[in-house]
């Protein structure tokens, strides 16, 4: 389990693993979503997209400025560590040293991306209810 | 301070409104021209289905909502106050995010649903002061089912204030001041005092600068409603007629 070993981060049968590693969080799984699109972006427009995106989703009244700063926190501390260390992204270009750049995804993680994304949007209030209402 | 003073101080901020979604929001940047609000689009991937506003003052995040927020913000209504229809209502919201926002040219429609915020919190609250300045009196006439309902609150004390060019019937609860000073007839207000909870304060404030055309911000910042209605208080000399402060109803 050397997820360290930059050459080839998702090879040797970890792919999957790896995969659902890196995907099973909410907040990281949006914020490849939106780098996808826009490549690149600062930490703070990340934390705003993110807080709010999810917010949305989850049918939040309103996304507060200690909700978005939480998410900016976990970002910063958890999230985009952890896409570093996979190599998903990477922190600082020429330009900017504060901007959050997205690497090469390698397939297998850019499809099912998404797949994510369609059932995040047409699965995701539902399905959390059932499995909430089954508890 | 002088009420139209107090509308310059405001327009000091300026508010970005980010519209994430998959395509544009047609029209959003005319809808929002007459204001001091700057609006972008930034493209969410083309098959999300649904989109949310961010809202930022200078460096600071202020807040977000869902994308349907802006659909009521382009139809403004104006049901009556304490109707189903405001009840949880993304506008509400939207409002709220968008407080202390300068307008630089709300219709009279426009002032009437936002107006309509004001009093149907104060009607909720069910409490406390609003004061209302309409410019001339005349102008209640039309809104006379709308204080006539907010009335039914026996705690709710409204002072409603204009030139005294009509004379509006009896309500029980409402103060009428017939009013000839410029500091008051020159600004349409909507204020109320939070009925003894800082955080339901809020109000609108406007002048007209052509005909139907009016400039000016709505506000939830307790201390700014505090100096508005500390201005319309002192302008109509009430400080001195209600030393122990409103929210006693007036026999």
């Amino acid at each position: 389990m050397t997820h360290s070993d930059k050459s080839d981060p998702f090879g040797e049968g970890q792919l999957l693993d790896d995969v659902f590693d890196v995907l099973g969080n909410v907040q990281r799984r949006h914020l490849l979503y939106f780098l996808r699109e826009h490549g690149e972006a600062s930490l703070d427009e990340l934390a705003d997209v993110v807080a709010a995106w999810i917010g949305a989703r989850e049918g939040d009244d309103v996304v507060t400025p200690s909700d978005r700063n939480r998410v900016y926190a976990t970002l910063y501390h958890i999230h985009v560590p952890k896409l570093t260390e996979f190599d998903l992204v990477r922190v600082g270009t020429e330009d900017d040293e504060d901007v959050v750049a997205l690497e090469p995804l390698p397939e297998g993680l850019d499809r099912i991306l998404d797949e994510a994304l369609e059932l995040e949007s047409s699965v995701s209030k539902e399905a959390v209810a059932a499995i909430r209402d089954e508890r | 301070m002088a009420l139209t003073d107090i509308i310059t101080a405001a327009e000091a901020d300026r508010t970005v409104l980010r519209v994430c979604s998959p395509t544009e929001y047609d029209g959003l940047t005319d809808r929002f021209s007459h204001r001091n609000v700057v609006v972008e689009h930034t493209p969410l991937p083309a098959s999300d289905g649904e989109g949310f506003v961010i809202v930022r003052r200078g460096d600071e995040f202020v807040g977000s909502v869902s994308l349907d927020a802006l659909d009521a913000l382009s139809h403004p209504r104006t049901p009556a106050p304490g109707s189903r229809e405001l009840e949880g209502d993304n506008f509400q919201q939207l409002l709220g995010l968008l407080d202390d926002t300068v307008f630089t040219s709300f219709d009279r429609r426009q002032m009437l649903a936002t107006a309509r915020e004001i009093e149907d919190r104060a009607w909720r609250t069910g409490r406390g002061t609003l004061y209302t300045g309409f410019q001339t009196l005349s102008a209640m006439e039309d809104q006379l089912r709308v204080y006539r309902q907010l009335a039914t609150m026996s705690e709710l004390d409204v002072h409603v204030f204009g030139e005294g060019n009509w004379n509006p019937p009896d309500i029980e609860n409402v103060t009428v001041h017939a009013i000839d000073s410029p500091d008051i007839t020159n600004v349409w207000f909507v204020a109320f005092d939070g009925g003894g909870a800082e955080l339901n304060r809020c109000a609108l404030l406007a002048v007209e600068k052509r005909p139907g055309a009016y400039q000016g911000f709505w506000t939830y910042d307790p201390e700014r409603v505090g100096a508005i209605i500390d201005e319309i208080r002192s302008a109509v000399d009430m400080n001195e007629e209600e030393e122990t402060g409103g929210g006693e109803p007036k026999a």
